[in-house]
């Protein structure tokens, strides 16, 4: 059975693998992600409330976009092993990073699908090499309204943009992070989207040729200490570069500025855009040379939870995975164009 | 995993499972991550063993600065609430907090509705 959805013919693809387009090339793709985050943010059919997540007060609804933002938050917050000086994390600053937001991105993306009911949408990924190479700002995904809006605290532009007059009809952000005390605060209120494009000095956007050099430069996934410190393919791609500022992954959030600043970084719609392209230069590494991963659960001084076997669980389902599953998900989905 | 299992996970039903399968992760939320005694750097050099341990005490505009700060072994600072960058100094890590807050005054968070958890005591 074949039905409509935007420009794209849909049909039964449950045993297909969907393609990921690059969002500045693609109109179904802007439309179908501003809609489907929309819907997702609406979302309440799980039931959780703010009481079963332990905040105090009457229980409110938790929409299924903010679980994400709220998983995020948690793993990010969660040093593994407890309490080891590099700062690494459940989801971060390791090993982990790259299949753990490969496996995050899997389960949102399933998720849009469902709310859009449309089996063969594919999350777009934005290209931030190739804005990066424009010489004049501001590069195209934030001229294109229809996309994802511009800068601004609040962004008022957009399909995520805050609307003072209407709020309740406007994209919200229910759960952010207190920059002075690191906690999560409930606002149940709700506030527009905080953006401040291209305004933290020293941070320009990631180029092409930098990403041709991490391609070309780094033969090794990962290395002792496993940290935000190490040699390698997945710390320069998260964008640890010491000494220097962040780049690439890091850069990219740091760009953008406002909640992408923060553990609570996914309130942003655009980090999913980011991480696509991110997952998509980790694809180009893998078919450039083979699908390996370090450190396997043999490596003396490996940490837990950073193996090739270790579990990954997540907080929006009882799912689980390992770094192992996810080196090889060409079954699930493919990109449409990989950088060289 | 092939999509037809990874739709079965996707629903909103695995959504409440999750949260009740991992309900032990809930006091993480909510801050009771990494009560430290400061940031730690150890270090092993020609048989020594050298130890640092370091504690701030920052205010910006008099109110406290609490969240867990990370030192390196390379003098670089890491903290926890603004994780993708790693500052040359707490005192740029102060500015980037003044850079991320909302523009105008300083206000109060709403209620401090985070799960009555307290922060900032000692050890951040």
């Amino acid at each position: 059975m074949a039905t409509t959805v935007g420009t794209r013919m849909e049909r039964k693809v449950t045993d297909m693998a969907v393609v990921r387009h690059n969002i500045l090339k693609d109109a179904t793709s802007i439309q179908e992600f501003a809609d489907g985050v929309n819907l997702l943010k609406q979302d309440f059919s799980s039931g959780v409330t703010t009481a079963a997540l332990g905040f105090p007060g009457a229980a409110m609804p938790v929409s299924t976009y903010d679980m994400f933002v709220l998983w995020h938050f948690v793993d990010m917050t969660t040093l593994t092993p407890p309490g080891n000086a590099s700062g690494r994390n459940a989801a971060h600053r390791g090993p982990i990073f790259l299949p753990w937001h490969r496996f995050m991105l899997l389960l949102f993306e399933e998720h849009l699908r469902r709310v859009l009911g449309a089996p063969s949408f594919g999350l777009p990924y934005w290209d931030w090499g190739a804005d990066g190479d424009m010489p004049v700002p501001p590069p195209v995904l934030w001229t294109i309204d229809a996309a994802v809006g511009g800068t601004g605290e609040p962004v008022t532009t957009g399909p995520f943009g805050f609307d003072a007059m209407n709020p309740s009809a406007s994209f919200r952000v229910f759960f952010e992070q207190d920059a002075d005390t690191g906690a999560i605060l409930l606002n149940r209120e709700g506030r527009g989207l905080r953006r401040q494009l291209a305004q933290a000095p020293g941070f320009p956007l990631p180029t092409t040729a930098e990403v041709s050099g991490l391609l070309r430069d780094e033969p090794s996934y990962d290395n002792p200490n496993w940290n935000a410190f190490s040699l390698g393919f997945r710390n320069h791609l998260e964008g640890w570069r010491t000494p220097g500022p962040s780049t690439l992954h890091n850069g990219v959030h740091v760009w953008i500025g406002g909640d992408m600043g923060f553990a609570t970084s996914p309130n942003d719609p655009v980090f999913y855009l980011n991480h696509c392209n991110v997952d998509r230069v980790w694809e180009a590494w893998m078919l450039q040379g083979s699908r390996t991963y370090a450190p396997t659960q043999a490596t003396p001084g490996a940490p837990v939870r950073h193996r090739l076997v270790d579990e990954i669980t997540s907080f929006v389902s009882q799912a689980t995975t390992t770094p192992a599953e996810m080196l090889d998900v060409q079954a699930l989905y493919t990109y449409d164009a990989l950088p060289a | 995993m092939n999509r037809e299992e990874l739709a079965r996970l996707a629903t909103p039903e695995q959504v409440a499972a999750g949260v009740e399968q991992y309900r032990d992760r809930i006091p993480q939320l909510h801050g009771s991550h990494e009560h430290d005694a400061g940031s730690v750097r150890e270090v092993t050099y020609k048989g020594h063993e050298i130890r640092i341990v370091t504690h701030y005490e920052i205010t910006l505009d008099g109110r406290p600065i609490t969240g867990h700060m990370l030192v390196s072994n390379g003098g670089t600072v890491h903290y926890h609430a603004i994780p993708n960058q790693e500052f040359a100094s707490a005192v740029d890590v102060v500015k980037r907090i003044v850079d991320l807050s909302p523009p105008g005054p300083h206000t109060p968070k709403p209620n401090g509705d985070h799960g009555g958890h307290t922060h900032g005591e000692e050890g951040h």
